[in-house]
């Protein structure tokens, strides 16, 4: 296994690592590349992204981890595309490079939090994503939300001791906040794009199932974004988890970000059994 | 800014080097990152920091230490003396770049220790700054088992976890071993022509080394606390201390013209 590190992109302005399997991949097989987790660089929350790739390419796989304008080491855009226009700009300039480097024809996405809906937001635009690993994606608050997320604490005599003590997080998420005004027109827009709908989400998952692609979405039992498989995804996903294009797997005792070594663990396995899936030419059949 | 590869090719090291912007002062900058949580959360702040030493001047090299970032080699598999022999690798790069022997260390937390052993061990340092430097590094261990438990205990509750995991990375007993063992007291003389403690933590308590030092050698500066190696939200922004990074733009400028 190699690992190189390069710029690519227009302006040669993001800052990527490749990582090559030991023999080239077969061109069948799609590359991975993830992408960034909220502000974290590259190399992912807990450097899972790092561990992934390398996993990936031990399997084969060739793998790309980089920065989307202005976060990690990638320099910020000097124009004024919004944000949700450029991850998906950007990350088709990275499968143009591996394209251009290696041949690759299709690809999977690998993301995590906003990386999750930044996946889904690519695959529903460039036909070349094969298949996107949604790990935790944006939980958008709708009925029930709330007792969903606090459904837990109700139960716990911890929480009501913080409650009596004023320390109550429940207190802070109901509490006015002094930046409560209106926002800036000019951050409006952009504020609005990069959170998605419920119906983008359906709207995304369903273009990617349409084409046959492999979901496989992760998340931790006890995180509000589970709240969204429940509310918006379930009943999307139900034919594709039956006939195998999506994959579903709900991992217990840990948090959103998978902080458990034995989480990570748990994390890895699926991504792993997912993308070699995923990779599997289509004659190969499940037993292959 | 570049990306790129360097150090022993069985055990390659991420390197970034932000060369200087305009008019160059023939001197390299290495920044020595933090460990685990606290790397990830300081990778912003760092960054910042280089790209305003690059507009000074300065050569920068910020690097990922072996088993951390986008280095090679795993976590569980990292050693301390392995990372001094890092930082080293880093100083003859940065010295290669600038194609000068002047270079001055910046380091954070975890970083900082690392970067005043290196500089003993390493000589002709010319400026050295400790940013919230881990003086001890046991209690340091203790502080962190002590995060991660607290951190299990609201965030994942029932989780499986054993004391070779602090905070999402893995402390096998090796590294806490070696950590358990460092201690800035080891360096007994300032490593450098001048030195810059700098504080930004909880406390209120002047940064501790070389307590005798003359104050034209090592100059120490408190700041309001901003901690951002333990920003809470570290994955949704991030903390970037203007006012101390300039700091210690204007400090090495006075001690490296």
């Amino acid at each position: 296994m190699k690992e190189r590190a390069l710029l690519f992109g227009a302006k040669k302005s993001l800052v990527g690592i490749v990582t090559e399997p030991p023999s080239p991949p077969p061109p069948a097989r799609p590359a991975v590349l993830f992408l960034n987790a909220g502000v974290l660089h590259r190399v992912g929350p807990n450097r899972v992204h790092v561990r992934l790739a390398r996993e990936l390419t031990r399997e084969g796989f060739l793998c790309l981890r980089f920065d989307f304008s202005g976060l990690g080491d990638s320099r910020p855009r000097t124009d004024p595309l919004p944000f949700a226009q450029a991850v998906v700009k950007e990350t088709s300039e990275g499968m143009d490079l591996l394209a251009s480097s290696h041949g690759a024809r299709t690809f999977l996405l690998v993301g995590m939090c906003s990386g999750a809906d930044n996946a889904l937001r690519v695959g529903a635009r460039d036909s070349r994503v094969a298949g996107a690993a949604l790990i935790e994606p944006y939980s958008v608050p709708a009925g029930g939300f709330l007792v969903y997320s606090y459904r837990k604490k109700l139960l716990n005599p911890l929480s009501w001791w913080r409650l009596l003590r004023g320390r109550s997080e429940v207190l802070r998420a109901l509490k006015p906040r002094p930046d409560a005004s209106p926002a800036e027109p000019l951050a409006a827009p952009e504020a609005e794009s990069l959170m998605p709908t419920r119906e983008d989400l359906a709207r995304q998952v369903g273009t990617l199932l349409d084409r046959r692609a492999s979901l496989c979405f992760v998340y931790s039992a006890g995180s509000p974004a589970y709240f969204n498989y429940l509310s918006v995804f379930r009943r999307h996903l139900r034919g594709a988890l039956r006939d195998g294009r999506a994959r579903l797997h709900v991992l217990e005792r840990t948090d959103h970000v998978f902080t458990p070594l034995s989480a990570q663990d748990g994390l890895a396995a699926a991504i792993r059994e997912w993308a070699l899936a995923a990779g599997r030419p289509p004659s190969a059949g499940p037993g292959a | 800014m570049k990306p790129f590869y360097f150090g022993d090719p069985r055990r390659p090291l991420l390197g970034i080097h932000h060369p200087p912007r305009g008019a160059s002062r023939r001197t390299g900058v290495v920044i020595c990152h933090p460990f685990g949580q606290e790397y990830l959360r300081a990778h912003r702040p760092l960054r910042e920091l280089a790209a305003r030493l690059s507009e000074a001047g300065y050569h920068v090299l910020r690097f990922d230490y072996h088993g951390a970032g986008d280095s090679a080699g795993e976590a569980a598999e990292a050693r301390v003396e392995g990372w001094l022999e890092d930082t080293g690798a880093a100083i003859v790069e940065v010295r290669e770049a600038s194609g000068s022997p002047r270079v001055a260390l910046v380091g954070l937390r975890l970083g900082a220790t690392l970067a005043a052993h290196a500089a003993q061990r390493m000589g002709g340092v010319d400026a050295l700054v400790l940013w919230d430097a881990v003086t001890e590094g046991a209690a340091y261990v203790r502080e962190l088992r002590a995060a991660h438990r607290q951190w299990l205990l609201d965030h994942a509750p029932g989780a499986p976890s054993g004391p070779e995991e602090v905070l999402g990375f893995p402390l096998p007993a090796s590294l806490a071993g070696d950590l358990e063992g460092l201690s800035l007291d080891a360096v007994a003389a300032v490593p450098a022509v001048r030195a810059l403690v700098v504080g930004s933590d909880e406390g209120d308590a002047m940064p501790a080394p070389w307590p005798a030092a003359d104050a034209g050698i090592v100059e120490r500066r408190r700041f309001p606390p901003a901690p951002v190696w333990l920003h809470a939200e570290g994955m949704d922004r991030s903390l970037v201390p203007g006012e101390l990074l300039d700091f210690v733009v204007g400090w090495l400028a006075s001690a490296c013209p």
